[in-house]
């Protein structure tokens, strides 16, 4: 049921939309358009002229392979942060779910990475993994792995999942300790009666009953590895080596703002928009409906 | 053979709160146990103790011969019905039921048979792919009770297990109960704070009140011979009417504030003096000067319930209510004095102070 509003004048309630329609037009239609509108142009690094080209700019990209390869680096960024942020965050929230004395302290500490900001988030375990300085680096040497993320690709992709991912844990964290307190506790307690063990109990009641928790953190998770990790790559590996951790929102940098072919970076922004809107539409039409009870 | 034996049962919480505490008691098997009492009065903590969903602080639980205090709830044999019944709700009506039999690892051959078993029972045979969302209040009432008698457990325990129901569907739900019951043979052990459901469910009561039994008996002892004022203000609808009295010099009758002396059924052994709590049932107050007993009322206001009728009355001198039940009919009009009579074999002697009841 909702309740609906009546406003007595007639301009009142477009007056309180105003700013935000100013705003939303302002700062993401125009962006959006003009991304569009030069995606179909071939521009000068100077700005002086441009031609019409079509469709060429996205032909090009879709016969480049290092575009191909970064979508590909992108899904395995994508899905490897998502999946190590949530199955940390899970732990971590039936854990602190048990916790009954000082639980907000413990709490508290969980959220404080998400204040990091992602570039910082980046720079810290670029640090810790530093092969000459980085204590991880050490420890790993120590059992053998001969640890450089400036020359091994694999592991340079690993250092910014382990970063990006470690960022978002917080933030699972709480949607997940919030989804298992919403659990009622006689669910948990017939099944105890029922003779399942805790494992038994958990795979069964527990994880299946926080599915729409779970499906909406797999969502904003994807969205967040793939457009909000710009400034981690950025502060860190810049997309190396050898392209290895260049991801499609690094790549539209890349491309426009280094390698100065605006229509390619448009043309790729505009790709990245379309994603952004495919998923937001699986969240919004989904989440709400993905209640399995 | 699943007798239980509560020994000293106690239960505290952390911060020294005392939730239960010295509870004993004897169930046989095959009994029909309920535990009544106000919210808060520790009823629910002792089934839970029994459950093993809640650790005992002291005293020992046996279950048969099997001294159960560290057992798992899983382990104990007992199968319990929740108050918001506690269904899975992502499993359908048959998963829900089957749950605890795969966890016992019971052949698919064994577990087909309870289950068609128990739905006819239940008549849930058309509800079995149902999730619980798709059932109403009674038929998920029904599932809960399903899924514990498929687990075919010698102790069933219930929560508060009509609680959540209406008043029509509360009535033919306990009748289902308690045929359940004489079917099944199994020992129950029923928790409410509904008094007509612990009167018209039970073989035996236990009353608790502020973590401790006031008295362990049958409906009608209770009803007849309360053990304490509490159990006497607790079991009966309208209440047992309470008048505070003294003790007067022959040892054989009362006072009450205003005057009147009440002629008690046999002399007690008390100091002149003592305060005394004299209880009356509405059920036994009668209209006009019969006697022994006589109070002179001034009526209030009437509840006609159909059958009977809610006199609701006050002494005349005084605000002390009195309650009576009297026939439809002869109801005088609000405001009008009366006079009420009672037998004084039918009166309750309760020691003022402490509250226990006085033999005579």
């Amino acid at each position: 049921m909702q309740k609906r509003v009546v406003f007595r004048s007639r301009w009142l309630p477009y007056a309180l939309v105003a700013p935000q329609i100013a705003i939303t037009l302002v700062f993401f239609f125009w962006p959006s358009y003009q991304a569009l509108e030069s995606s179909f142009f071939l521009e000068d690094a100077f700005g002086f002229s441009r031609d019409w080209v079509g469709l060429r700019n996205y032909e090009a990209l879709f016969n480049d392979p290092s575009y191909l390869r970064s979508f590909k680096t992108t899904l395995i960024f994508g899905f490897s942060v998502a999946f190590l942020a949530m199955a940390l965050s899970l732990g971590l929230a039936v854990a602190a779910n048990r916790v009954i004395r000082a639980a907000t302290t413990y709490r508290t500490l969980l959220i404080w990475p998400y204040a990091v900001a992602p570039a910082l988030a980046g720079v810290i375990w670029y640090f810790l993994m530093n092969p000459s300085l980085g204590i991880v680096a050490y420890w790993l040497g120590e059992v053998g792995i001969d640890w450089n993320h400036y020359v091994n690709g694999d592991q340079a992709l690993l250092m910014v999942i382990v970063a990006a991912a470690w960022k978002q844990v917080s933030y699972n964290f709480l949607f997940f300790l919030a989804g298992l307190q919403s659990i009622p506790k006689s669910l948990i307690e017939a099944a105890a009666i029922d003779r399942a063990g805790p494992v038994r109990r958990f795979w069964s009641i527990t994880f299946p009953l926080l599915t729409p928790t779970t499906f909406f953190l797999l969502v904003v998770n994807l969205v967040y590895a793939f457009f909000d990790t710009f400034s981690l790559i950025h502060a860190t590996t810049e997309g190396g080596p050898a392209d290895a951790t260049s991801i499609l929102v690094f790549k539209v940098y890349a491309t426009g703002f280094v390698g100065q072919d605006y229509g390619g970076s448009a043309a790729q922004s505009v790709i990245l928009m379309a994603l952004v809107i495919a998923m937001t539409f699986i969240q919004f039409r989904y989440v709400e409906r993905k209640v399995n009870y | 053979m699943a007798n239980l034996n509560l020994s000293r049962l106690g239960k505290t919480y952390p911060g020294n709160v005392i939730a239960v505490s010295d509870v004993s008691a004897e169930i046989e098997h095959g009994e029909f146990i309920v535990l009544v009492g106000p919210s808060g009065c520790g009823k629910s903590t002792i089934l839970r103790m029994i459950a093993g969903l809640e650790t005992i602080t002291t005293g020992d639980l046996h279950i048969g011969k099997r001294h159960v205090n560290g057992l798992e709830p899983g382990d104990r044999d007992i199968a319990m019905v929740f108050q918001n019944y506690a269904l899975y709700p992502h499993m359908t009506v048959r998963k829900n039921m089957e749950y605890g039999l795969r966890n016992e690892g019971l052949p698919r051959a064994e577990i087909d048979t309870r289950i068609a078993e128990a739905t006819r029972t239940l008549r849930l045979e058309d509800y079995l792919d149902r999730k619980p969302r798709q059932l109403s209040g009674g038929q998920r009432q029904r599932v809960a009770m399903g899924r514990a008698i498929v687990r075919d457990p010698a102790v069933f325990l219930f929560d508060e297990p009509l609680s959540n129901l209406d008043a029509k569907l509360r009535t033919q739900l306990r009748a289902e109960l308690k045929s359940l019951h004489q079917r099944l043979g199994a020992t129950f052990i029923y928790v409410t704070h509904d008094q007509v459901e612990a009167m018209s469910l039970a073989h035996r009561i236990i009353i608790m009140s502020q973590g401790r039994v006031e008295q362990i008996g049958t409906p009608m002892d209770l009803y007849h011979r309360p053990a304490t004022r509490f159990v006497a203000d607790f079991i009966g609808t309208p209440a047992m009417n309470m008048l505070n009295a003294t003790l007067s010099r022959d040892q054989a009758s009362a006072t009450l504030a205003d005057g009147t002396a009440i002629p008690l059924p046999a002399p007690i052994s008390r100091p002149p003096g003592a305060a005394l709590t004299l209880g009356l049932r509405p059920e036994h107050l009668v209209v006009g000067h019969a006697g022994p007993i006589t109070l002179a009322l001034r009526s209030v206001f009437t509840e006609h319930l159909g059958a009977d009728t809610l006199l609701h009355a006050c002494l005349a001198d005084s605000d002390t209510p009195v309650i009576m039940r009297l026939n439809a009919a002869d109801a005088p009009a609000a405001g009008h004095m009366l006079t009420a009579s009672a037998s004084p074999d039918k009166m309750h002697l309760f020691d003022a102070v402490t509250g226990a009841r006085i033999a005579t």
